[in-house]
C-alpha cells in the first residue's frame, strides 16, 4: 500500500517537473513571455545564492572535518569553566575560525553535538561573522584604521559575550537547543569515528565529504528560502521606501538595520556595501548595520531555528537588537566619529 | 523514498549545482550575479559540489552515520522528513538557474533604488586615484563619479574628452536636453546593485528610449548643482551599442 502511494507520488513529482520544463521551454523559446518581475526575481535570488554558497560550503566542510577529527574528549578540555571566560573564548574563536555568517551555524550546530556549552557556542555564532581576519581585512579596506572599524569589532564582540553570559545563567543550558542540536547525553561515542581510529584517514577524509553534503541540504534549504524571501522584497518594496522612512539619529538606525536583514549579503563584503550609506546616513546608523547585520538577516535567522528551540531564537533577535539600538543612538547623539 | 534513492537524488543535485555554477561561469552569464572578485570562489565551490556529488553517488552504500540517530525513532523519523524537504528546496536553484534566461538588472531597478551622481561608496584603499591616472576618455561612468568625488580640483577635468558607455536613464529632475547615461555597480551581488549616471547634454535626449545601451562621446564640463561639483558630457555622439558582456561596473 504504501509503496502503491509512493509510485504515484513519484509519478506526479515528475509529471510536474516535466510539466514545468515544457512550459519554461515555451518561455524560452519566446513562445510566452516571462515577466519581468519572475527576471528581477531570479537574478537577485541567484545572485544571492550564488555568493553565499561557497561560504555555506565551506562551513559544512569545516563542521565535517569537526566532526571526524575532534574528539569531544578533546574538545572538553578546551573549555573553560567560567562563564565569562567562556563567552569570551566563544566570541574570539573566530579568529582561528574564519567562518562567516551562513559558515557559523552548521559549525556551531556540530560543536554543540560534540558537547560545547550553548553560552559559548552562542557567543560563537554571534560574534564569528565579524571577528574573523577575513571580515576585519574587508572592513579595514572599506574604512581603514577608523573607529568604525574598532567599534564594530568592539561592540560585536561586546554585544557577543553579553548575550552568550546571559544564556550561561540559564538553569538548563541544553533547553535553548533543539534536540537535534544537542549532545548525546550518554554512551554517546559507540559510533564515533573517534572510536574506530583503525579507519584509515582516506576514509575519514571521505566521511568529512560526505557529512558535509547532508549538512548541505539541511542547512542550504534555509540558506534557499531566505535567499528567496530576500528577492521577493526587493522586488516589491522599493528601496526608496525604506530610504524615505528618515536619516534622523534614532530612525536612520532602524532603516539601517532593516536593509541589513532585507539586503542579507555576507558579512565579508558588507562593509563595502554600507559606503554607500555614508553621508546620507549617520555614522551609528552604519555601525548598526555593520554589527547587527552579521548577526541577524532574514537567512540566517532561518537557519538558527534548525539549532536552537524557537524562544532561544527570538532573544537571540531581540537581544542584539535592543543593544545594537542602545549602541547607536548613543553614539548619534554624545559623539561625532 | 529509500535512502537509496535518497541518496542517488543527492548526488544528482550537488552535480547539478556544480555544473550551473561552471555554466554561469564560462558562459560569462557569472557577470550577470555577482562582482567578479568572487569568481575565483565560485568557480572552487562549483568544483566542491561535482566533489561531494561524485562521492556521496560512488559511495552511497558506506554513508557514515549521523549522531542524529542516537536520539531515537522518533527524531530520526523528523529528520527524514525534513530531508525529503531540503531535497526539494535545494531543487530550486537547479530549476531557476538552467530553465529561466538570465538577464542582468537594468535600468528600471533604478525606479526603487534611485540613482547617485557621487561615489561614497568607493573603498578608502581606492582613493589614492589609481583610476585617475588612467586616460580621460579610457574612464568608464564610475571612474569620473570617482574622480570627481575624490578630486581636490574637480575643475581640472573641464574640457577633458569622456568616452562611456552605459544604459540611457531620463530622472525627472532633467531638462528635455539632457539625460543620464548610467551603470549599475555591484559590490558583492546584484543584491546591492546601485546605479550611478553622468548627466549628458544631447539636443535629442528626448528620443532616446529608456534603457537602452548608449555609447556616449564628448567633452566634460564642471558644473554646480546644489553647491556640489558634477561632471556633465556635452555629447558629440550617441551611438545605440550592445549591452557590455560586463553590464555592471565593479568598485
Amino acid at each position: 500500500m504504501k509503496k502503491a502511494w509512493e509510485f504515484l507520488g513519484a509519478v506526479a513529482l515528475g509529471l510536474g517537473i516535466f510539466l514545468l520544463f515544457v512550459t519554461l521551454q515555451s518561455v524560452r523559446s519566446g513562445a510566452l513571455a516571462i515577466p519581468d518581475q519572475l527576471s528581477l526575481f531570479t537574478t537577485i535570488f541567484l545572485g544571492i545564492f550564488i555568493e553565499a554558497a561557497p561560504f555555506l560550503l565551506l562551513g559544512t566542510l569545516a563542521s565535517g572535518i569537526v566532526e571526524i577529527f575532534f574528539s569531544r574528549e578533546k574538545l572538553q578540555r578546551f573549555i573553560p569553566r567560567n562563564p565569562l571566560l567562556g563567552a569570551l573564548a566563544g566570541g574570539l574563536m573566530g579568529l582561528f575560525f574564519p567562518v562567516c555568517e551562513c559558515g557559523v551555524v552548521p559549525l556551531t550546530r556540530r560543536l554543540f553535538k560534540k558537547g560545547l556549552p550553548p553560552s559559548i557556542g552562542v557567543a560563537f555564532l554571534l560574534a564569528s561573522p565579524v571577528l574573523n581576519p577575513i571580515v576585519i581585512a574587508s572592513t579595514y579596506a572599506a574604512y581603514g584604521w577608523g573607529p568604525m572599524l574598532w567599534l564594530r569589532i568592539g561592540l560585536s564582540l561586546v554585544i557577543a559575550v553579553t548575550v552568550g553570559l546571559i544564556f550561561s545563567i540559564q538553569k538548563y543550558p541544553w533547553w535553548l537547543l533543539r534536540p537535534g542540536s544537542m549532545s548525546p547525553v550518554m554512551g554517546a561515542s559507540e559510533d564515533t569515528p573517534e572510536t574506530t581510529p583503525q579507519l584509515p584517514f582516506s576514509t575519514r577524509l571521505r566521511h568529512v565529504l560526505q557529512l558535509a553534503a547532508d549538512e548541505f541540504f539541511e542547512m542550504g534549504r534555509y540558506l534557499i528560502i531566505g535567499a528567496m524571501l530576500a528577492a521577493l522584497m526587493q522586488t516589491f518594496i522599493p528601496q526608496s521606501a525604506l530610504l524615505a522612512l528618515g536619516a534622523g539619529p534614532f530612525s536612520s538606525i532602524i532603516v539601517m538595520i532593516l536593509l541589513a536583514v532585507i539586503l542579507s549579503i555576507c558579512s565579508t563584503v558588507d562593509a563595502f556595501v554600507s559606503l554607500a550609506f555614508v553621508g546620507t546616513f549617520t555614522s551609528g546608523s552604519i555601525l548598526a548595520f555593520l554589527v547587527f547585520g552579521p548577526m541577524v538577516d532574514i537567512k540566517s535567522t532561518l537557519m538558527y531555528l534548525q539549532v536552537f528551540r524557537k524562544k532561544t531564537v527570538v532573544y537571540l533577535i531581540l537581544l542584539p537588537l535592543l543593544m545594537t539600538i542602545l549602541a547607536g543612538v548613543f553614539l548619534n547623539y554624545y559623539t561625532q566619529f | 523514498m529509500s535512502t537509496r534513492i535518497y541518496r542517488i537524488l543527492q548526488g544528482l543535485i550537488l552535480l547539478g549545482l556544480g555544473w550551473l555554477l561552471f555554466q554561469k561561469f564560462f558562459t560569462g552569464k557569472l557577470y550577470y550575479y555577482i562582482n567578479e572578485r568572487f569568481f575565483d570562489l565560485v568557480t572552487l565551490a562549483a568544483a566542491g559540489f561535482l566533489l561531494l556529488g561524485y562521492v556521496v553517488l560512488a559511495y552511497r552504500k558506506d554513508h557514515p552515520h549521523h549522531h542524529d540517530h542516537d536520539h531515537g525513532h522518533e527524531h530520526h523519523h523528523h529528520d527524514e522528513g525534513g530531508s525529503h524537504w531540503a531535497l526539494a528546496i535545494v531543487t530550486i536553484p537547479l530549476l531557476l538557474g538552467f530553465l529561466i534566461p538570465s538577464k542582468p538588472l537594468d535600468a528600471n531597478v533604478i525606479q526603487s533604488r534611485g540613482i547617485a551622481n557621487d561615489a561614497l561608496f568607493t573603498s578608502n584603499q581606492n582613493k589614492d586615484g589609481l583610476e585617475l591616472n588612467a586616460p580621460a576618455d579610457q574612464r568608464n561612468i564610475l571612474d569620473w563619479v570617482r574622480a570627481f568625488n575624490y578630486s581636490e580640483n574637480p575643475g581640472e577635468f573641464a574640457g577633458q574628452t569622456a568616452d562611456v558607455i552605459g544604459f540611457v536613464y531620463h530622472d525627472p529632475r532633467l531638462p528635455d536636453h539632457q539625460f543620464l547615461v548610467g551603470r549599475l555597480t555591484v559590490t558583492c551581488c546584484v543584491a546591492d546593485a546601485f546605479a550611478i549616471g553622468m548627466v549628458v547634454d544631447w539636443p535629442q535626449a528626448a528620443a532616446m528610449a529608456d534603457n537602452t545601451w548608449v555609447h556616449v562621446r564628448g567633452e566634460v564640463q564642471v558644473v554646480e548643482v546644489e553647491g556640489r561639483t558634477l561632471p556633465l558630457i556635452l555629447a558629440d555622439s550617441v551611438k545605440n551599442t550592445d549591452q557590455p558582456a560586463q553590464p555592471y561596473l565593479f568598485p
